[in-house]
């Protein structure tokens, strides 16, 4: 047994290289994790994080090769020396695919194959299985089909189906992936009730920073597979500066007090950062987003557009209008499964409208074939992974002019330029499919940006990225459409549509429930609520601060972090 | 939504044969299966698959068994078409009742080729009506019940499911070739989806099987199971029953229906040569068709 009070983990110069890797994924890492923590862990792609995280049940280096060198104990064991299978007892895992605990009919039976596996006898299981799916909202659903949860719901049964071997430990790698806001906020509750009122010690990595700042007792950064930073949320996330050096991205809050001149380590939360903020005054007005092709022909121009997949009970999309200026950047947002990423196939050819119609660059998407539209619609897939073809990155960036028949020398002068762009110069000659995850997601963006289309649809570019990439991602977009490029950005990353969009096409199930500027969108709490959505934590500071001193109203709330520096300002006394 | 369905997914539904077990299901495949093996002659052969596509149809799964039999219908017929061109021996010496081209068409080959093409409809709609009629975990279940060890039971129950995600993923991948301007149909813009394909399903089985082992399959000691006992009388007696059809069927197969059974099949040239050519554009239009059908799902 564990040492009461003692590390529940301990790590010590612990390391480990993957197979034919060229550096450790982690190494010398010392680490120790009391019963009942709640540990976040942070970093880049690459850092480390997940290595660390799967160490602990000893699917590294049992499942995943390699090396493993230094000490790690899990409850006194050595995780090495325990199969993975039996470790089910003392860690549970819990990883960002939700599907991968969706193989049985039903949800007790999903939550019932661990204990199955564990010779647990048949007359504990419904005990155990009802306290597992109440201890995560959702008893009540034993007899539902997996397949026909919310994504929220999914990865809340993945947390029972962990939960439910009886362990004292929960590892979350990256749990609220994919989730909308709402989603993410029930599987954050659930972890967090998990953690005050069952005592279970949590080790999570995920990008939601707010709700580590607001859930997390202390905080580890990797980087490079070594552990830089250790601490409280207040001091690890109240210094932003040094997060940056290692590519991690603190709470928007943070980065807006940072930005105002607070002294380190600034305050980290919505909350905080509003007690010690105010409006400028006199009321400093934004200036406006227009894009520099309003007036003109619109780029996208969809008409009382309508589809309904075969056998669906409802359409998918209902009766949608809507147009995107020349040069006009318009997100699209919603909670999973309305309608987001049907929108984005019908504008690009994929689907075609089963009522109504969508011009694409004065092309109706129902007379011309995909391969035809692509020359002014492209797409930027979720998965890079199922977008890429070719057996080497420069290549891969040619493919697509190279289909649409731009000669040979222009190609090349985009493709240098792009790998220019997109910081992928020293990889023009590996396997798109060999890179990282992070790469992966450049090379398709530079692929379909070769093709300079007249139309630019994103669906979820920011998914899974780190601070790098999700800058490289924002700066591509922002000179697109500074080129005049139309661009509809399907989305859940709120801050990031702050920073790029002018206009929100806020979408519930299958409906357009507003097409309003995005300044407006976002300071719309019904309409929020409405959808499922929240709007970005720089907009909520600034609802605080107004709403603590009326007297400073703000004419229009800011979306973005340079808006908010430029309405705000600190209170007396908080500055640096 | 079926956005992505499979023609060989389970098509829900609540009838007769919906609500049997499905380890009896499970035992008359095995049956239909060991009797397509051993039975050569054609009108048996038809008979079972027909009996099978009757079931399909009572069971409201009449459009999922279609879907699926476009699919298998052709490479069945195509068996015709490679026996006429690669013909067996003949003891008793070969008829030879028209010619294509320099190919001779011989009685006892287009006997074969029907043979063969009512062997395999017979085992394929059988296949199919099971798998459109019973959810994939429920077959995992009766392999267990009919103590299949639980590696294989899991390997076959998790390969099924695989088979949507598969597809799913194919479509997604053909997609995005179009998107960027791809114009390659059929074959031509399959093979360079493969690649994609397979690395993300090898890496989803891969996560897959992390997943499983991290929830304890294939710890130490006696697995218990969730699953009550629901297998009634009349699955228990439909199961006996289909191991005793399965026996009587064997027996009847090599007795009566055996390859000696099937006569040579002595048409006019021009019959003969209409079977094949038929049989060859068939095979063409129906691949054609699944190739479309599969890019446009």
């Amino acid at each position: 047994m564990a040492d009461p009070g003692g590390p529940v983990i301990a790590l010590a110069g612990f390391g480990f290289r993957h197979v034919g890797a060229d550096r450790a994924a982690l190494a010398d890492v010392t680490l120790e994790v009391r019963a009942g923590e709640y540990l976040g862990v942070l970093g880049a792609i690459g850092a480390g994080v997940t290595t660390l995280l799967t160490s602990l049940d000893g699917v590294v280096p049992q499942l995943v090769r390699g090396d493993a060198s230094g000490a790690i104990t899990v409850l006194d064991a050595d995780p090495r020396a325990v199969a993975v299978a039996e470790q089910a007892r003392a860690v549970g895992l819990v990883f960002d695919d939700p599907s991968l605990a969706s193989t049985q009919p039903t949800v007790a039976e999903e939550v019932a194959f661990g204990l199955e596996n564990l010779g647990v006898l048949r007359g504990e299981m419904d005990v155990r299985i009802g306290a597992a799916l109440s201890a995560v909202g959702l008893a009540g659903f034993e007899s539902r089909d997996p397949l026909t949860l919310s994504g929220g719901e999914l990865q809340r049964l993945a947390i029972a189906c962990a939960l439910v071997t009886g362990p004292s430990i929960l590892v979350l790698d990256e749990p609220s992936a994919n989730l909308d806001p709402a989603g993410r906020r029930s599987i954050y509750g659930v972890v967090r009730r998990l953690n005050r009122e069952h005592g279970v010690t949590v080790l999570i990595a995920d990008d939601d920073r707010e709700a580590m700042a607001a859930d997390a007792t202390r905080l580890v950064v990797l980087d490079r597979g070594r552990v830089v930073a250790d601490g409280s949320p207040a001091e690890i996330l109240g210094t932003p500066a040094v997060l940056r050096r290692h590519g991690v991205r603190s709470t928007e809050a943070s980065l807006l007090a940072e930005r105002l001149g607070l002294a380190a380590p600034v305050p980290v939360g919505v909350a905080d950062v509003g007690r010690v903020v105010v409006p400028r005054a006199p009321a400093a007005t934004l200036p406006s987003r227009h894009a520099a092709g309003a007036g003109l022909r619109p780029a996208i121009d969809a008409r009382d557009v309508s589809f309904r997949y075969r056998g669906a009970d409802r359409p998918a999309v209902a009766g949608i209008s809507f147009a995107v200026a020349p040069g006009e950047v318009v997100g699209v947002v919603g909670s999973n499964g309305s309608g987001k990423t049907t929108l984005a196939k019908l504008v690009n050819g994929l689907l075609r409208p089963q009522q109504g119609r969508i011009s694409v660059d004065g092309m109706d998407t129902a007379a011309h074939p995909v391969s035809t539209l692509a020359a002014h619609v492209a797409s930027v897939f979720q998965d890079p992974m199922q977008q890429l073809f070719a057996t080497t990155v420069a290549d891969e960036l040619a493919l697509g002019p190279r289909a649409i028949g731009v000669t040979e020398a222009r190609i090349g002068e985009r493709v240098r330029a792009l790998a220019q762009a997109l910081e992928l110069e020293e990889l023009l000659a590996r396997h798109p499919l060999r890179l990282g995850r992070a790469e992966r997601k450049l090379v398709a963006l530079g692929a379909v940006l070769a093709m300079e289309p007249r139309v630019l649809v994103l669906d979820e570019p920011t998914s899974g990225a780190d601070l790098r990439l999700a800058e490289i991602i924002g700066r591509q977009v922002r000179a697109a459409a500074g080129e005049g490029r139309a661009i509809l950005v399907a989305s859940h990353d709120m801050a990031f549509l702050g920073r790029v969009a002018s206009r929100l096409l806020v979408m519930d199930a299958g409906r357009l429930l507003a097409d309003a500027p995005v300044h407006e969108v976002f300071a719309d709490a019904p309409l929020l609520a409405l959808a499922g959505l929240e709007a970005p934590a720089v907009t909520r500071v600034a609802m605080a601060a107004v709403a603590r001193d009326a007297r400073l109203p703000l004419r229009r709330l800011p979306v973005s972090l340079e808006e908010a520096a430029f309405v705000l300002a600190p209170t007396d006394g908080s500055a640096r | 939504m079926s956005l992505t369905a499979s023609p060989f997914a389970y098509a829900p539904g609540s009838s007769w044969l919906h609500r049997r077990g499905a380890a009896p299901k499970l035992v008359w495949l095995a049956a239909t299966l060991a009797f397509s093996l051993v039975a050569y002659h054609p009108v048996p052969l038809v008979l079972v698959a027909a009996s099978a596509s009757g079931l399909g149809v009572a069971s409201g799964a009449g459009r999922a068994v279609w879907r699926a039999m476009r699919l298998l219908g052709p490479l069945a017929v195509s068996i015709v078409v490679l026996q006429v061109a690669a013909p067996g021996s003949c003891p008793a010496g070969c008829t030879e009742v028209a010619r294509l081209g320099a190919t001779p068409i011989t009685a006892e080959a287009l006997a074969r080729g029907v043979s063969f093409v009512s062997r395999l409809l017979a085992m394929e709609t059988a296949a199919v009506v099971l798998l459109v009629t019973t959810r994939p975990a429920d077959l995992f279940g009766a392999l267990h019940r009919l103590h299949v060890p639980r590696p294989v039971a899991l390997l076959l129950a998790t390969t099924l499911q695989l088979v949507p995600v598969v597809q799913r993923e194919l479509v997604i991948v053909l997609d995005a070739q179009r998107a960027r301007g791809m114009r390659a149909r059929g074959v031509r813009a399959i093979v360079p989806a493969l690649l994609p394909v397979f690395v993300s399903t090898f890496e989803r089985v891969g996560r897959l099987a992390i997943a499983m082992e991290a929830r304890g399959y294939g710890a130490a000691g006696t697995r218990t199971s969730y699953r009550t006992d629901d297998f009634g009388p009349l699955d228990r007696a439909l199961t006996w029953a289909g191991v005793a059809a399965g026996i009587l069927g064997v027996v009847a197969g090599v007795a009566l229906w055996g390859a000696s059974s099937v006569p040579p099949l002595v048409v006019p040239a021009w019959s003969a040569l209409a079977i094949v050519v038929a049989a060859g554009l068939a095979f063409a239009v129906l691949i054609a068709a699944a190739m479309v059908a599969i890019v446009r799902a």
